[in-house]
Formats: structure tokens, sequence, C-alpha cells
């Protein structure tokens, strides 16, 4: 088969000992930044993108596309150890990855995340391999109603994610929501709470306000909480008795959630937008909706991490696809790389795998060499980095928090930034002494702009109405998919709560009144 | 917890206070005196205003490369990219280097917009031009589905259908400016959607929901050469080497398309021989092989001004964009 | 744990705005045992919530509901949120003021004066960090924090608290190459 020609090709183009040395240093690379809370994989990229000017295109891009992966296997250690996301797909990975640390599995929990990211890179690959043309015209149907009715999705699992207490819930939302307007009002030009100020004409990024809400509120309510003052016997108790390996229970909880994760993620990702981060959402609520107890979730559950991990990587995967088949950009790593496309001279479109072949194809070789690397690496090097489990906390926290503030400042080289992550990290405390929901705001600060923009690009597009979300056929597929969202995880628990209920009146009183 | 035992930052925070203040005491004078036969002395700090890949991004990498290739700057040049607030950041970096001749930076489009939209302390006019290289122009472009082939039968079936949709990222941009500007003049309706990214917008007129979109030739080479979208119209002054059955946008009869300008800058203030030595030195670069590849390879428009023509320009195009923003409503 | 506490929580920040008449040195030993109704640490935090999301609504309702066209204007959304969010916020800094059953868990301890002081250190680190550098700001935030929660070992905090920030600078800015700011320090 042609495809598999190709793909020898590409796979030799990679198999050169310099290509091969350029691959590991760049999975090495990548997952060390990937590591630093702030750094996420779009980060690294813009950071190591410049070095890779004159590099040899197809060197270049193996290199890069080993730091993309190795940076979200990286942000998945910080995920899980400091309760750090490193981007907006991993914080459902963060919800069940530092619980589980916590409870001493923080070894394990790498060990799944690792694995899960691992057969989901893989699988995602082949499907790249074989069906790019075919998904990419998945991508090029959506429009911004499409893409409107998609985020609205990611925003409903929001109702799975805050749980019972709604009111806080929604409260978490509205402030994630408002800090999302921030900034110039894309659709008008208008500035919208920047008070003159430049720093925030773009609006509040991502990263400040995740570090802040997540690791930095973590940090200040553990000092709360008095575990500066806990003794390091009791520490070591907690980090010994976690084993290496994950128990066959949790290798079992995790299995199915990998299968279903990942071709999810890989359907989302191909499209541009908010793909990965929807796709992430949708599969740890649905894994939380099928999971036999639910109460789990938010303490620990493996399928909550085993999901979302795999969801998120072969979305990063998918985002390969129009990249490769079209030339567009379907995440801010993706634009990086497409940024590098041009550097190297080449021409990103509909021709690239026909004009170079050589580069494509070599690229969709790396992805699976560099997934079999960085398994390979994280078995060895996650006993490493969970060490910091071993580290006293009194001693870590300060480390952490001086680690985030640089770490946050390097990104765009703002302290304005700085002090939102700061901000936010006070916060981030509050909101967990007072019983609300960061992961709630981080979410809603993502996909609010996008949910706003897109509705009123629709808005524009139609004229006015709101017919244009079930004129064409994906839009209301997606209409669909909204439909079963919603009706199922309400539906079956109420359904089974009436059960209960008619039961038990019978049961007491014979006949059950009517009210 | 008991009152008495003070934490220690509280105490450290008054020492660096008087850190700070002794840092902002002695650390202002940056612009040394300086033989200008020595110029340049020191070395350079290369600021891009934009983050890693873009457009502005990809040019001054590409100049730093020819300037190190050919040994045309003496010392060592540090580039760097400061991103943020749509060159904001960047670009007042250099403000507050006034004076400096070691630091340089290029231009973009936002480098007339972004001011007009935010307080940012800065216009184009307060920097010291070296010269322009290029300039940016926009393709006009349709899905290859809706089966128009040139201009003409754009206007009639855009006039025809009433308001067309077409898109262009931003508002506070030449994209809006050119849109509005083509429609006027051809004389028809648009109901202009303003996008964040490349590629949203592309994949947007892909999937019918735009009838036409404008964009730099070098993002939407691709899928032009693919054949998924049909160019129309080219805002340059002439044809574009690649695409020489698309007809300029003079050619059919529009005027007043404006375009991105690439440039190279020094901050404000900085001395006449320092933007002397510079626009000597582009002069040479601008004839390279490697300058020559650059601009076939992303499709810009060559357009060299030097010095004060470079001020002139940019003082014409930023009255332009300013007008036409107005007239439009974009800014107040 | 992230449980609800909506009893105890007096920050020291929080408890001279909210109780400017109470001498409660330390929280845990002045509380009554069935309070009626108190203010706590919840209804400082929600009210200070609900003043900012005040002063966002009124923003919005200076920012256009439509455009001009007649669409979605960019006040649209922002007033709808900020409306939203008064009414919730309201109603949870009413629900704090409800007395909560103070279980025995509120006995475990609380150190709300290293959160403050952290906060503290936080703030003065942004401001200072980049006249001052990068370095000389993290060591002293670093060994500020390494002391204000354990005092015992002056010397390894000093150490770390010099040490660490040095890597990190050659970390990011030699080895990755993204600029922290060097200030005051004449040889970087």
């Amino acid at each position: 088969m042609d495809v598999f020609a190709h793909l020898a090709n590409g796979i030799a183009s990679v198999l050169s000992p310099t290509t091969l040395l350029f691959l590991l240093i760049g999975v090495l690379v990548g997952m060390f930044i990937g590591a630093i809370p702030g750094l996420g994989p779009s980060a690294g990229l813009a950071i190591l993108l410049p070095l890779t000017f004159g590099l040899d295109a197809t060197t270049a891009i193996v290199m890069l596309a080993a730091v993309y992966y190795g940076a979200m296997y990286g942000g998945t250690i910080t995920s899980v150890l400091i309760n750090t996301p490193g981007d907006s797909a991993s914080v459902p990975a963060t919800l069940e990855g530092y619980p589980l640390a916590r409870k001493g599995r923080a070894i394990p929990a790498l060990i799944i995340a690792a694995v899960a990211s691992f057969v989901a890179g893989t699988v995602a690959t082949v499907i790249l391999t074989v069906a790019a043309p075919p998904t990419a015209r998945i991508a090029s149907s959506f429009g911004p109603p499409e893409l409107f009715l998609l985020v609205v999705i990611g925003l409903l699992t929001l109702v799975v994610l805050v749980g019972k207490s709604w009111k806080g819930g929604l409260l978490s939302v509205v402030l994630g929501f408002a800090i999302g307007t921030v900034g110039i009002d894309v659709s008008g030009g208008e500035q919208r709470y920047t008070f003159g100020s430049t720093e925030l004409i773009n609006g509040v990024d991502f990263i400040p306000v995740a570090i802040g809400l997540f690791g930095l509120g973590e940090i200040l309510w553990t000092i709360y909480r008095g575990g500066h003052r806990e003794t390091p016997a009791e520490m070591d108790l907690r980090a010994r008795r976690g084993a290496f390996w994950p128990s066959r229970q949790e290798w079992r909880e995790a299995a199915k959630p990998i299968a279903r994760g990942t071709p999810l993620g890989f359907l989302l990702g191909v499209i541009p937008g908010a793909g990965a981060t929807v796709a992430s959402l949708i599969s740890y609520s649905t894994e939380k909706a099928l999971s036999k107890r639910p109460e789990r979730f938010g303490k620990g559950a493996v399928e909550g991490l085993a999901g979302p991990e795999a969801a998120n990587n072969s979305a990063a995967t998918g985002s390969m696809v129009p990249l490769l088949t079209l030339g567009i950009p379907g995440s801010a790593s993706t634009a990086v790389l497409l940024g590098g496309f041009m550097m190297w001279g080449l021409q990103p479109g509909p021709l690239l795998m026909r004009d170079n072949p050589e580069f494509a194809w070599g690229l969709i070789a790396s992805m699976y060499l560099g997934n079999v690397m960085l398994l390979a690496m994280n078995v060895f090097c996650i006993p490493l980095f969970a060490a910091v489990t071993r580290i006293r906390f009194a001693t870590l926290a300060p480390l952490i928090i001086l680690l985030c503030a640089f770490g946050t400042f390097t990104v765009n080289g703002s302290i304005v930034e700085v002090g939102i992550m700061f901000g936010c990290g006070v916060l981030g405390f509050c909101m967990r002494l007072y019983g609300l929901s960061p992961a709630a705001t981080v979410i809603a600060l993502v996909l609010g702009p996008i949910a706003e923009e897109t509705l009123r690009q629709s808005l524009l597009l139609s004229g006015g109405t709101f017919a244009v979300f079930v004129e064409r056929t994906p839009s209301l597929a997606l209409l669909g998919v909204m439909a079963v969202l919603v009706i199922v995880p309400i539906a079956i628990p109420a359904a089974k709560r009436a059960l209960h209920r008619r039961a038990a009146e019978r049961e007491q009183e014979g006949a059950p009144p009517l009210t | 917890m008991p009152n008495t035992r003070r934490p220690l930052t509280a105490l450290t925070l008054p020492a660096a206070l008087a850190l700070l203040a002794a840092a902002t005491g002695c650390g202002a004078g940056t612009t040394l005196q300086e033989d200008p036969e020595e110029y340049p002395s020191q070395n350079l700090e290369w600021t891009i205003a934009f983050g890693p890949g873009g457009g502005n991004d990809i040019m001054s990498r590409t100049l730093v490369d020819i300037l190190n290739e050919h040994d045309l700057y003496p010392h060592d040049i540090a580039v760097e990219n400061r991103e943020g607030g749509s060159g904001a950041t960047g670009w007042g970096h250099l403000l507050s280097n006034s004076g400096d001749p070691y630091v340089v930076s290029t231009t973009s489009g936002s480098f007339l917009t972004t001011p007009l939209q935010a307080d940012t302390g800065w216009t184009h006019a307060d920097f010291t031009h070296v010269g322009l290289l290029a300039t940016d122009d926009l393709l006009f472009l349709v899905p290859e589905s809706a089966g128009i082939a040139d201009w003409a039968e754009w206007t009639e079936h855009a006039a025809d259908t009433g308001p067309v949709a077409v898109g262009g990222i931003g508002t506070v941009n030449v994209d809006f400016i050119v849109q509005a500007r083509l429609a006027e003049q051809a004389g028809y309706e648009i109901e202009y959607v303003p996008f964040n990214d490349e590629g949203q917008l592309q994949t947007a007129m892909s999937s019918g929901s735009l009838d036409a979109i404008v964009s730099n030739p070098g993002s939407a080479m691709g899928q032009v050469k693919g054949g998924d979208i049909t160019p129309l119209l080219f805002t340059g002054k002439e044809r574009l080497d690649a695409l020489p059955d698309v007809p300029t946008a003079a050619e059919e009869g529009h005027k007043g398309m404006v375009s991105m300008p690439r440039g190279l800058i020094l901050p404000p203030g900085a001395p006449d021989y320092a933007r002397d030595w510079w626009i000597g030195v582009m002069r040479k670069v601008v004839k390279t092989k490697e300058w020559r590849d650059y601009i076939t390879k992303n499709h810009l428009a060559e357009d060299i001004r030097w010095g004060d023509d470079f001020t002139a320009y940019l003082k014409d195009s930023g009255d332009e964009f300013e007008a036409s923003l107005r007239e439009q409503g974009a800014v107040k | 744990m992230t449980r609800t506490t909506f009893t105890w929580p007096r920050i020291p920040l929080q408890r001279r705005a909210a109780e400017p008449t109470r001498d409660g040195r330390t929280g845990a030993a002045d509380r009554p045992a069935a309070p009626a109704r108190r203010i706590t640490g919840a209804t400082v935090f929600y009210l200070i919530v609900t003043a900012v999301l005040i002063g966002y609504t009124a923003m919005a309702f200076g920012m256009d509901w439509r455009t001009d066209a007649g669409r979605i204007g960019p006040g649209y959304f922002p007033r709808i949120l900020g409306v939203i969010g008064v009414a919730l916020a309201a109603l949870a800094t009413i629900g704090s003021l409800r007395p909560t059953a103070a279980g025995p868990g509120e006995a475990a301890p609380r150190h709300p004066w290293p959160v403050a002081a952290t906060c503290a250190g936080l703030a003065g680190f942004a401001a200072v960090m980049v006249p001052v550098g990068a370095i000389v700001t993290g060591a002293l935030l670093l060994t500020g924090l390494l002391l204000l929660v354990d005092r015992t070992r002056p010397v390894r905090a000093a150490a770390l608290g010099i040490g660490f920030p040095i890597a990190l600078y050659v970390v990011f800015d030699i080895l990755l190459n993204a600029a922290l700011p060097s200030g005051v320090l004449p040889f970087l």
C-alpha cells in the first residue's frame, strides 16, 4: 500500500543517527520543560523554535514534535505531583491525578498516565497515518456555529465537574467567564476591563490563572492546614506506602477509559480551536457518568485520570491532521509548528504531503518513535520526579512557589502575569476554603471567550437569527450529542432515584400519595 | 498562632525596597556617549514584538541570519521575542530604551494599529525609522466550491445576493479596511466577521460559513496551490510572481489598499549616525540572495524606502488607517 | 480535603475588616458555643466577590448592549454575567451568615498567619522583581519562606534560598534562553 511505502520512507529518513539524537534530545528537553510549571507545550515550542533556525527541516520538525509530546508527558508530571496543569486540556487529569498522589499513589498514577498517553498517542498516530485526508474533512466542516456548539458541550460537562453544590459551581463559572471578558473584544475592537493597560489587551492568559488557582492555591491551603508542620516521618510513610506499578485493579479501571478517550480525543483534536480541552472534559464527565462509584471522583479515581489523559494526547496528534493536510493550525502549539514550517521554507497546505513527503512522513514516523521513547523514559524517570513527594512540604512548597513565579514570568516576560498568578493563588485558596470550584473557573476562562466569539460570529453570519445552529448537518449532529449529554447524566440517576423512592414508599405506605 | 513570632518576610521587604531605590537611582543611564566613527562598538539587542513562528519573527531571524552570515554586524546579536499586547510590549521596550542605538526592532501592521486601539504610550511617529524593506499584502479568496472564477463574477454575485459574509483577522486591522474598501468601491454590501486566528478563519470559509476572506499570501498559498480556494485579487502594487494570473486591486480599479509595513526601526531619539549606519548595512542586506529567497518564499512585495521616505510612508499609511477605521466606526 | 468550613476562617487580613470590635486573638479560643449570626471569613470573602462583581457589572453597563448594526455588543455578555454573578455572590454572602453546625472537625489546627505572611511576601516579590532582578528577589523570597515555615535550620534555608534561584536562573536564562530580569547584579 502506498501509505506504508511512504511510512517506510519516513521511518528510514528518521533512522539516521543525527535525527535519532535530536529526537532523543527533543523528548528529554520537552519532558523537562513540560515539568516546569508555567511552561506547557506551546511555550516550550516557542522557546525552542528559534534554536532550530538553520537546522535541516526534517531534523528540526522531528525534534520539535518530540518537544511537543515530551512537554505533554512532562505536563502530566506537574499535574499529578504539584496540582499544576500545563494546559487547559490537562485540567481534568489534575482533578484525579493529584488526589492519587496525595494518597501515596504518585508513581502508579504517573505510570498509568504515561501508558494512557502512549496508547493514545500511538493509536492516534495510526489513525493519522491511514486516515488523515478523510478526517481533515471533519476539520474543514467546522465553522463558527459548530465551534460554538462544541464549546457549549464542553461547558455543559462542567455540571458534572462541579457536582452537587450548583450555586458555588455556577459562581465559579461566572468568575471564569468574567476573567475571560478582559481584553480587546475581537468582534468589535473595544477594550473591556483593561484599565488602559497594554498588558491586558490580549486578555488574561490561562497559564498564570491555572498556576495560581491550582498550584499556589493548593500550597496556601496546605500551609493553612498546617502541612508545613508535618514531620518528615509522616510524609515518608505516606510516600513509601505506594508501590511502583499500578495494581491489577487500577489497570482494569484504566483500560476502558483509555479505549474511549483515544478516539474521542482524536476526533475532537482535529477540530481547530477548543478540540483538546473539550475532548478531555467530555472524557472526564463520561467516565464519571459511567462509573459505578462516581463518588470516588475528585478523590483519586483512576478512570478520571486515564480517560482525559488519553483524550488529551490523542487530541494532540489529531491536531496534526489539519496542520499537515490543510496547513491550518488547530491549537497554540501547532500554530508555533506551522511557523516553523514557514521558517524552514516549507509551504504548509494540501500539497505538503505530496511535495515534501520525506518531511511529512518523517514527522509521522517520528511520532511513533517519540511515543516509544517517551514511554521508556517515563518509566525510568518517574521515580526520579516522584522523589519530590518525599521532600518535606516545608521545604518543597517555597521551592515550588519560586519555580512557579519564574516559570510564569518567562512565558511572556510579564510581571503583570506573575501578579495575576499570585492574585489567583489567593483566590484559589479562598475558593478551596469556601467550597468553590477552581477547575470550573479555569475551564470557563478558556472556553468562555471562544463561546462568545463564535456565537457573535455565528449571529453575524446568520443576520441575527439562531436558525444557523440547526441548518447544517454538523451542527445538528452536535445538538444531538448535547441532548444526550444533558439528558443522560440527569435522567439516569433521577430515574434510579425515582424507582428507589417508589419502591420504598410502596413498602412503607402501600399506596404512594400523589402531590 | 502567637503574634510574637513575626515572619521574616516582613523584615526582608524593607531591605528589598532599599535595594530597589538603589537600583532605580543609578541604573537609568543607558545612552553612553560614543564616537560616531566607532559605531557599532557593542553587542546588539534585536527585539521581536511577536512570538516565535509569526511573520515578524521569521523576517527578524532571516535578517539576523544574513547579518551574521555576511559579517555585516561586527559584534554579537541577541534576538529576543518580547510578545504581548499586539506588539505593545516589544515596541514599548524600544521606547524605554530611547536614544540607545544598540536596540533594534522590525515593524508590522500592528505598529500602526495598536496605538489606535490601546494606550501604548507610543505611536509609529516616535521611533527612529531606518527603512521599509517590503510590504505584506492580502489575497482576496473565495472557496473553490463557489465556482467563482474572477473578480467581476464575484462583484456581480455579491451585489445580487445581498449582504455577503466576509472574514478577516481582527477589527482594527488591515483586513477590515481592505474588505470595507473593496465592498464600498465595487458596490456590494458586506457583513464583516472578525476572527482571532488564521486557522479558524480558513475553516470558517471551508465549512461554507463565509463567502470570502482576505489572507496573507504566505498563509493561504498552500490551499491556493492545492486548489481548495480561488484567489480573485491581490492588494499589492504588482502581481505576485507565484500567482501571475491574479490581478491587483489597482488593475481592477480599486484604490486605497493598505498593507503591513515590514521595516526596521531604532528606539525613539536614536542618534543619526546609527540610523545612517543601518541604512548603509540594510542596502547591502536587501541585495543578498538569502533576502531575495525570503521575499519570494513568503510572497512579500519588495518596497524599499530609506530614512525619511520610510517616515513619510508610515505617516501616510498611519493617517490612512486611522481615517479608514474611524470612518468604519472601528475606533473612536 | 476541600470541605467547606463556614465558621472558623478568620484570616487576620480579613478580621480587621470584618470584626473591628472583637478582639479575638487566635480565633479558636473565643468562639462562643452556639453563635447566632456571626461574620466569618466566608462572609468577608463573598462580600469582596460581590463588591468586585458589582464593579464589573457597573462597567458592563457602560458598554454597548447592541452594536450599531443591532448585533450582540461588547457589553452583552458582561452585563448578563455581572447580574448573575452579583446575585449568586449576594446569596452566598447571606448564606455564609447562617450559623452552621461547627463540628468537631473544626478543631483541626489552622494556620492563618503563615498564609498571610506568604501572601505579603508574594506581593513584595511581584512589586520589586523587575527592577531588583530575579536572583536577588528570588533569594529573598525563598529564604524568607523557608524560614517562615521552619525556623530551626537557618543555615540550610539560606543556602537553599540563595542556591536555588541561581540554579533556576541558569536553567531559564542560559539553558532555555528565556530571559529573567538580571536587576541589580552587575555581572549578569
